[in-house]
């Protein structure tokens, strides 16, 4: 197999989307392309989709790219708190420019989104389904109970320190 | 029957918390709703996620009424999911004892809602009448309040009344 770095850009279906801002280079973005790519012509979704997000993940977390998401994440955040907290519905609080910029970095993300709401409350378990492509929360009416069960679901797949 | 025994549940008593810092979150709600620089309200609780306006008219601020695609919001099952329009949000009133009522104003042993909604009938707020006459809104994620009048609540982000409704006053 050629190195990532060889393979044609026309290889990347623009169905795809943009990667992260965080994933500067024609490498890092060719290796978003093809892991997503995989990951949508997997047959047992969830389980491929959570093992390849935690090795994702890691890989970003070591670098200073990590700390780019980081950074972008939180400010997004703040934005987004800061102006839709007067908003009474949460999909109105999810079309906010700034969530939709944190949910397109996609997976990486996850364990901030995770952390943030380890740390308070918020309206987050649209982004979590999202992210995860699953809901930790479905069935379930209240923003306690929902959030102790997506902190849960972080802490048994290993987003979050138990 | 599982729709009554969800009901039931909102009219277990519980209070909201009161707010630690009311001046500071009174600043927080003129900052954003012009209407209430110049009107006079009271805060009456903390800033919350807990619960939104359609919950706190329905008397529930144990969980937010929405319907939202994901966990974590009260909906009946049987009403349609996402954008909350006027006739959903009318139909969820009507099944908790509320029919249509001609104005806001304060009548003996009668509860009220005001049902504010943006141009394109989309359901941006709500609030209850209290039986001395005054109003009480959850505004967003951040505290409950009481106002006097609807009007000084309408605006960009809530709307405009578009619908009163009524019922008998439960103690």
């Amino acid at each position: 197999m050629p190195p990532l770095t060889d393979r044609p850009t026309r290889d990347v279906p623009e169905e795809i989307g943009r990667a992260p801002t965080c994933l500067v280079g024609r490498k890092h973005r060719l290796e978003w392309a093809r892991y997503r790519r995989q990951l949508s012509r997997s047959s047992d979704y969830p389980e491929a989709a959570r093992g390849k997000w935690r090795r994702e993940y890691r890989r970003v977390d070591r670098g200073p790219a990590r700390q780019g998401i980081e950074r972008e994440f939180e400010e997004l955040a703040e934005v987004w708190e800061r102006e839709t907290a007067i908003e009474s519905f949460p999909h109105r609080k999810a079309m906010h420019p700034a969530y939709q910029q944190i949910i397109a970095i996609g997976p990486p993300v996850l364990p901030l989104v995770l952390r943030r709401l380890e740390r308070r409350p918020g309206h987050w378990f649209w982004a979590l389904r999202v992210l995860a492509r699953y809901d930790a929360a479905a069935g379930v009416d209240n923003m306690v109970d929902a959030r102790a069960a997506w902190l849960d679901w972080g802490r048994r797949h290993g987003y979050l320190s138990r | 029957m599982a729709r009554l025994g969800q009901a039931s549940r909102v009219l277990v008593p519980v209070t909201p918390k009161p707010a630690g810092q009311p001046e500071l979150e009174a600043a927080l709600i003129r900052e954003v709703v012009r209407g209430l620089q110049s009107a006079p309200f009271i805060v009456e609780s903390e800033s919350t996620s807990d619960y939104n306006c359609i919950a706190w008219a329905m008397g529930d601020c144990t969980r937010p009424w929405s319907p939202s695609i994901s966990g974590g919001y009260y909906w009946p099952s049987d009403l349609p999911i996402g954008i909350p329009a006027v006739e959903v949000v009318e139909e969820l009133f009507r099944r908790a004892g509320y029919s249509a009522a001609e104005s806001p104003q304060l009548l003996p042993g009668i509860e009220k809602v005001a049902i504010y909604a943006d141009e394109w009938r989309e359901v941006r707020h709500a609030a209850r009448q209290l039986d001395d006459g005054s109003w009480v809104s959850k505004m967003g994620d951040l505290a409950d309040i009481r106002h006097d009048e609807l009007e000084p609540v309408e605006g960009p982000i809530f709307g405009k009344v578009v619908m009163i409704m009524q019922r008998p006053r439960r103690t």
